[in-house]
């Protein structure tokens, strides 16, 4: 006499022959995706939005100072050009950091 | 000199991730395909060729998404994990698989597990009568006993409440033993 509990169990833990299951799977894997070098994709973000930075300031009107733009961000003077450059540039950055923390997650 | 003891499931795995090695993988997949096949026989109702492709599609996706495999857990229960939603996906193919129970249904009075059951009851008999048994029963008594997770891991890798597995569990055990008495010789 066996009970439910011990019947299942042996079930469970009973040999099942192979019969070339393994070998079909083996032969049914794909190619596994080459791991890329864990720096490059820190460093293909950041290098963006410095690359970004740069071109935002180069590209900028005349007389316009990135310096000046924290300056007057500081004083709450947010509406000038200068200002909404650097807040381009600091959003810009911060947009690359959570793409790193959501990748590294 | 002793024989060298076999690789444990994370060396075989570490193998995998870090030289790209396809032989270690196919010796986790000898290690942990009868029980895998096995599981999904019991919740296919028997169908052996369907539970085999769902055991093969559980194996590929293993080894595709093998670097998300936190060594917290057990390889065998992350499988199980993947077996299960395999077997969901199918099944939602064809039809709404019910996990979860009916309210308004009350649970049977507990079995005792405890009673024994006629040596008679072959492994045939037991596949015969899981076969009738709910989706939701088949599957939590192929995830307690079967895949040997605990209720709680049960509710998780189905997705469902954990009284829902306690209570598929409990039905699934009497109705198990109610049919598998019917064959008992008088």
């Amino acid at each position: 006499m066996t009970d439910l509990d011990t019947l299942l169990r042996r079930d469970a833990q009973s040999p099942l022959p192979d019969n070339g299951f393994s070998a079909r799977v083996m032969s049914s894997l794909p190619p596994r995706a080459r791991a890329r070098q864990a720096w490059l994709q820190p460093a293909l973000v950041l290098g963006s939005a410095a690359l970004g930075s740069v071109l935002a300031v180069a590209f900028a009107p005349a007389g316009i100072s990135v310096l000046q733009g924290f300056a007057d961000v500081v004083q709450l003077r947010i509406g000038t050009p200068a200002a909404m450059t650097a807040i381009a540039m600091a959003a810009a950055l911060m947009v690359s950091a959570v793409v790193l923390a959501v990748e590294t997650e | 000199m002793p024989p060298s003891p076999a690789p444990t499931d994370a060396e075989l795995i570490l193998a995998v991730l870090e030289r790209d090695d396809r032989r270690a993988f196919g010796q986790l997949v000898e290690r942990h395909q009868a029980v895998i096949r096995t599981v999904l026989r019991r919740l296919t109702r028997g169908d052996t060729a369907l539970a085999d492709d769902l055991a093969q599609e559980t194996f590929v996706l293993a080894w595709r998404n093998l670097k998300r495999f936190r060594f917290e857990a057990k390889f065998s229960t992350w499988l199980y994990r993947i077996a299960f939603n395999a077997w969901q996906s199918e099944a939602r193919k064809k039809r709404e698989v019910l996990l979860d129970i009916d309210p308004d249904e009350a649970p049977p009075p507990g079995p005792d597990s405890s009673v024994e059951m006629p040596d008679v009851a072959s492994r045939i008999d037991l596949e015969r009568a899981m076969a009738v048994l709910s989706d939701g029963e088949r599957a939590a008594l192929a995830a307690c006993y079967y895949a040997d997770l605990s209720h709680e891991e049960a509710a998780v890798a189905l997705g469902v409440p954990l009284g829902t597995v306690k209570t598929h569990v409990l039905r699934a055990k009497a109705k198990l033993k109610a049919r598998l008495s019917e064959k008992e010789p008088s």
